[in-house]
């Protein structure tokens, strides 16, 4: 009997190695596939559900323009996307073309992990895209990290029932910062409801509300923060108040953008300040608000900047097998044609000069949707985004949403807040000043 | 009598619960009272879910104005769209979760007959480092333990890699062991007696007395496997591998919350496990038990 | 005599490895060897993006001490104990009720064990509905019933904020617990009950004295895993505050945050390592005093 569990249990151990060693022979990621063919992979967060054909028709047509290479598209959960990237990397097997946000782009390339392209785009490439998208939106230290894939600057929606029954003139968005505290106030006596949800701690968007009253977050060279000050500490000032009072909901200090949109949709708060392309759920989630929708220029804002830009970008790592292809697919991503062909399918903005020219863009329409395009193009053509791109940008933003929480919250005095966050800016600047002379 | 064969517990409940048959109904009627309001609280969030997914427009906080603001789409959609993957990645999770189903009670069962049972040395360290092996955070081991499976094992994007780590539960041999302690020593000395072996033993006496422990083990497995997300995420790479909750909340896309979507697409994950645990305990938690078999 | 007893405790022993070896061969390999690598890592400065450390000895353990998001977090996580015996009480509670089979008890089983195998992401959007500031659910009923007027901040207020998070953590863990002691009761020998009946005892003793002594190794079981789950609250957090309450997270989310956050850009992946190891050795102090108190409890099997 001994025999018979002493095989059993052999057979278990023998089964486990032998699974074990099995797997061990496949499984090194392929870089060419069977018939010679490069392989590409590309990484994208959340299209699939909404965008599939259109990506797998850009993939489609490049694979029969440049018949040696195979793209791999895999489109991962927003959840979990950049655990899977630094898993990816740490195991030296990462994506060749991957799809980042501003915030990423720079976590990735302050490891130096993303490929320069400086030394891959000719000159004529360079010039396809407008220029400040580019040029100050991809580029950090002179290197240049990404090609911009797509961008959406912010633009105010506005439920004209809402702006009538509070008496206001649903044309016309707030344009100072004062102008829409008392919009708000007027909103929520007038109707119970809230003017507006700008979620204030989430990915230091702070810093906009400091920037947008002209108040710079650094000294040109981007060393020194020097934003605390008694502007600032007005702004915050304004923002507490109307807070204190319940002009804006509880939750602009908790809550994320999703949270603000939600408040919209849901008809709770009169006004949204978020990029066009989130007209397209409000059209099929609440077709009511959508039709008495209107669009005006997002407040508060200094008219000469793009307000709350968010560029997205077509970045290639580092470890790239084929950076030649990879760059081509990159690029056919953000040929005009296909910018275009994404404008049309939700309201985003392309990158390079040739598509913004369309008259698709021109066109202020009647639909809120054709108006925020036509708006959203506008800010766009003012090309000069209004956040600054500083290092370890992740850092700054934590010190500023902490700041607004200490502010909000703690009830903390504006101005002992703005220098504690100021010395934070300080000394992360100064870190990574250090590393970088280190290197 | 005929109604103590069929559920012991039912005729005890009757005669200790009441020392009336009016009371008996009072304190029957009770008792469904508080069953009906637990249920209210426990499924009061996943009737919200379900009424999302069928919700389509309009505000979802206002009581609709007609009937076609509801409607089953969101279930179409996710169901029939071939690029949200969610009939394969829904076969994927049912694979994924059998095997480790079966795995894991196997494990657990071996493991937890000598430490219930047999005098050996070096029992309470290797107990010791069992228990340790559950207090371990997550996220202390999941970058080393991602390099071990994929360099070192070369397990990426395989179903191995996503299943091993987890099969050897800490928790699953605890309750077994337990059970096997609640079994009578006599048992196995009478078996001795016979002649059988340590193996014969623990397949023929203890493993088939257990049945409630395995149940229970093979449920909790089955949702440890069907609702992780990072691991089958992280170690998984092709598309047509991935597991349902990776590919759930893909749903909701990149500019939307999809919120319908992502309440369809999870109440289509909830049917399997419930339909799992309704069939498993109807044969482990129901029908005959230890106390039963002894007589 | 005793030379015999030592050979048959060796032959034992060498059947007993046997019985333990898949067990201990999948543990030592996956989880004690990155588990090492990770006691190794605490005591480097790394990046989860590349594989390159550099040595910095104890200073991730100093930072740690002069740390105040630390303290509060582990204070938190601490805290969270609370959500132990109320789990304990009320899943033993549901698994008595649904123990008998009375007509509909699948149904009611099953329906309670729902909130365990829903996705979190969707725990979160129906929990942020019932608790939201501005227009949650409760909010919204105290408010229409006239018992507030101001709106209770869930979602803000550190110590309110806790107390939703653990409401969500026994929520969804009742079922789960329950279902253990089901098993647990349905193994109650039926003799014993008999007995007791016979000798004329009364529900409540009959729970006290026969039954309760039957459950206790679940009751431990049921400790030692609420316990840890507890310690290593996490998901609850991500999905319902996102950290928005820094006061208000517990340490694995602290954890988390210093360690893969994208967010945060920390990248501290050896701190976060070092407190992941105070946070393994606090799990396994509290499990010791669970086993311990337990064998006190009344719990001799051992």
């Amino acid at each position: 009997m001994i025999k018979l569990i002493k095989l059993s249990i052999f057979l278990c151990v023998m089964g486990i190695c032998c699974v074990l060693a099995g797997c061990s022979k496949a499984q090194k990621r392929q870089i060419v596939d069977e018939q010679g063919n490069k392989i590409i992979s590309f990484y994208t967060m959340q299209l699939k559900t909404d965008f599939s054909d259109f990506i797998n028709g850009m993939i489609s047509e490049f694979e029969q323009n440049n018949p040696k290479v195979k793209i791999k598209w895999i489109d991962q959960p927003a959840d979990g996307f950049e655990t899977k990237l630094m898993s990816m990397y740490s195991v030296g097997e990462s994506p060749d073309v991957i799809n980042l946000n501003t915030g990423m782009m720079l976590n990735l390339h302050d490891r130096n992990l993303l490929l320069n392209l400086n030394d891959y785009l000719t000159t004529k490439q360079r010039s396809m895209f407008v220029k400040s998208m580019i040029d100050e939106a991809c580029t950090f230290n002179g290197n240049t990290a990404g090609l911009p894939w797509y961008i959406s600057p912010a633009v105010t929606m506005i439920n004209t029932e809402v702006f009538k029954k509070a008496g206001l003139d649903p044309t016309h968005a707030p344009m100072t910062l004062d102008e829409l505290m008392d919009y708000c106030r007027i909103i929520r006596e007038k109707t119970g409801l809230f003017g507006v949800m700008l979620p204030l701690a989430e990915n230091g968007v702070f810093r906009t509300m400091i920037l947008n009253e002209g108040i710079p977050l650094t000294n040109p060279e981007k060393t020194q923060a020097i934003f605390a000050n008694e502007r600032s500490a007005e702004v915050l000032r304004k923002y507490k108040n109307a807070y204190d009072k319940e002009w804006i909901p509880r939750e602009s200090v908790t809550g994320k953008h999703r949270r603000a949109i939600d408040m919209f949709k849901n008809g709770k708060a009169a006004m949204l300040v978020n990029g066009p392309q989130f007209l397209r759920t409000i059209k099929t989630e609440a077709p009511d608000i959508y039709t008495s929708c209107s669009i005006g220029f997002t407040a508060p804002r200094l008219p000469n900047y793009t307000y709350g830009t968010e560029t997205q970008a077509v970045c290639i790592s580092a470890k790239t097998a084929h950076p030649k292809e990879a760059l081509a697919f990159a690029l056919w991503l953000c040929a005009p044609k296909n910018q275009l062909q994404f404008s049309h399918l939700v309201p985003v903005f392309p990158s390079t000069t040739e598509a913004l020219a369309d008259p698709y863009f021109a066109d202020k329409g009647t639909t809120p949707e054709q108006m925020a395009i036509y708006i959203g193009a506008q800010e766009v053509a003012k090309g000069v985004p209004n956040v600054p791109t500083l290092p370890l940008d992740g850092k700054l933003c934590r010190a500023i949403d902490d700041m607004v929480r200490q502010v909000f919250l703690r009830n903390v005095p504006p101005e002992k807040a703005l220098e504690q966050a100021q010395e934070r800016w300080n000394r992360i600047l100064a870190s990574h000043k250090q590393k970088e002379t280190g290197k | 009598m005929t109604n103590k064969q069929q559920d012991p517990r039912m005729y005890l409940m009757r005669i200790t619960d009441s020392s009336s048959p009016q009371m008996h109904k009072l304190m029957l009627v009770l008792r469904y009272l508080l069953m009906i309001f637990v249920t209210a609280i426990m499924v009061g969030p996943f009737l919200w879910l379900a009424y999302l997914s069928v919700r389509m427009t309009g505000n979802i906080y206002t009581w609709p104005e007609a009937w076609s603001d509801f409607s089953l789409r969101s279930y179409l959609f996710v169901w029939n769209t071939p690029e949200m993957n969610i009939k394969p990645a829904f076969i994927n999770s049912v694979v994924v979760a059998i095997v480790s189903v079966a795995t894991t009670v196997l494990v657990a069962s071996l493991a937890a007959y000598p430490l219930a049972r047999l005098e050996f040395f070096g029992k309470r360290i290797v107990f010791m480092f069992i228990l340790c092996t559950l207090m371990v955070p997550f996220q202390l081991y999941m970058i080393p333990l991602f390099r071990l499976v994929t360099q070192d094992l070369r397990l990426a994007n395989t179903y191995t890699g996503v299943i091993l780590p987890f099969v050897a539960s800490v928790f699953g041999i605890y309750l077994i062991k337990q059970f096997y302690e609640t079994i009578p020593v006599d048992l196995d000395e009478a078996a001795r007696v016979d002649g059988a072996g340590e193996f014969r033993l623990w397949w023929q006496i203890l493993l088939p007395m257990t049945k409630p422990a395995m149940g229970t083990l093979a449920i909790f497995s089955f949702v440890g496997s069907w609702s992780n997300f990072l691991w089958p995420l992280l170690v998984l790479q092709a598309d047509e591998k991935m597991t349902l909750p990776v590919q759930i909340v893909q749903l909701s896309g990149a500019f939307v919350d999809r919120i319908s979507y992502l309440a369809a697409g999870s109440v289509i994950a909830i049917v399997p496990v419930i339909l799992f645990f309704l069939f498993l305990q109807k044969w482990f938690l129901g029908g005959l038990t230890l106390g039963s078999v002894k007589g | 005599m005793k030379n015999s007893l030592l050979k048959r405790k060796l032959k034992t022993t060498s059947i007993a490895y046997l019985f333990l070896a898949p067990a201990i061969l999948i543990m030592a390999i996956f989880v004690m060897y990155p588990v090492l690598q990770g006691f190794w890592l605490s005591f480097y400065q790394c990046d989860p993006y590349s594989s390159e450390a550099t040595f910095i000895g104890w200073d991730n353990y100093r930072q740690l001490i002069a740390d105040p998001q630390f303290r509060i977090t582990l204070c938190n996580s601490i805290l969270y104990l609370i959500v132990v015996p109320i789990i304990i009480i009320l899943s033993l509670g549901m698994a008595v009720l649904v123990e008998p089979l009375l007509p509909g008890v699948n149904f009611f089983r099953a329906a309670w064990y729902i909130p365990v195998v829903t996705t979190m992401v969707v725990v979160g959007v129906s929990f942020r509905f019932i608790f939201s500031e501005d227009d949650g659910l409760i909010n919204e009923v105290l408010k229409y019933m006239g018992i507030i007027q101001q709106s209770i901040p869930w979602m803000t207020e550190k110590w309110l904020v806790l107390i939703t998070v653990m409401v969500v953590t026994i929520w969804k863990g009742l079922g789960y617990y329950m279902v253990a002691f089901i098993a647990a009761l349905r193994a109650v020998p039926i003799e014993q009950i008999e007995a007791a009946i016979v000798d004329g005892a009364k529900p409540w003793s009959i729970f006290r004295n026969v039954k309760l002594p039957n459950l206790w190794p679940t009751i431990t079981l049921v400790a030692i895993l609420s316990s840890i789950g507890a310690l290593q609250a996490f998901d609850e957090i991500y999905v319902l505050t996102r950290g928005a309450v820094p006061e208000a997270t517990t340490l694995v989310y602290y954890i988390y945050e210093m360690g893969f956050d994208a967010s945060q850009s920390s990248y501290e992946y050896g701190y976060a390592s070092a407190m992941a190891v105070v946070l393994f050795f606090i799990v396994l102090a509290f499990t010791a005093l669970n086993l311990w108190t337990m064998r006190k409890g009344g719990w001799s099997n051992d």
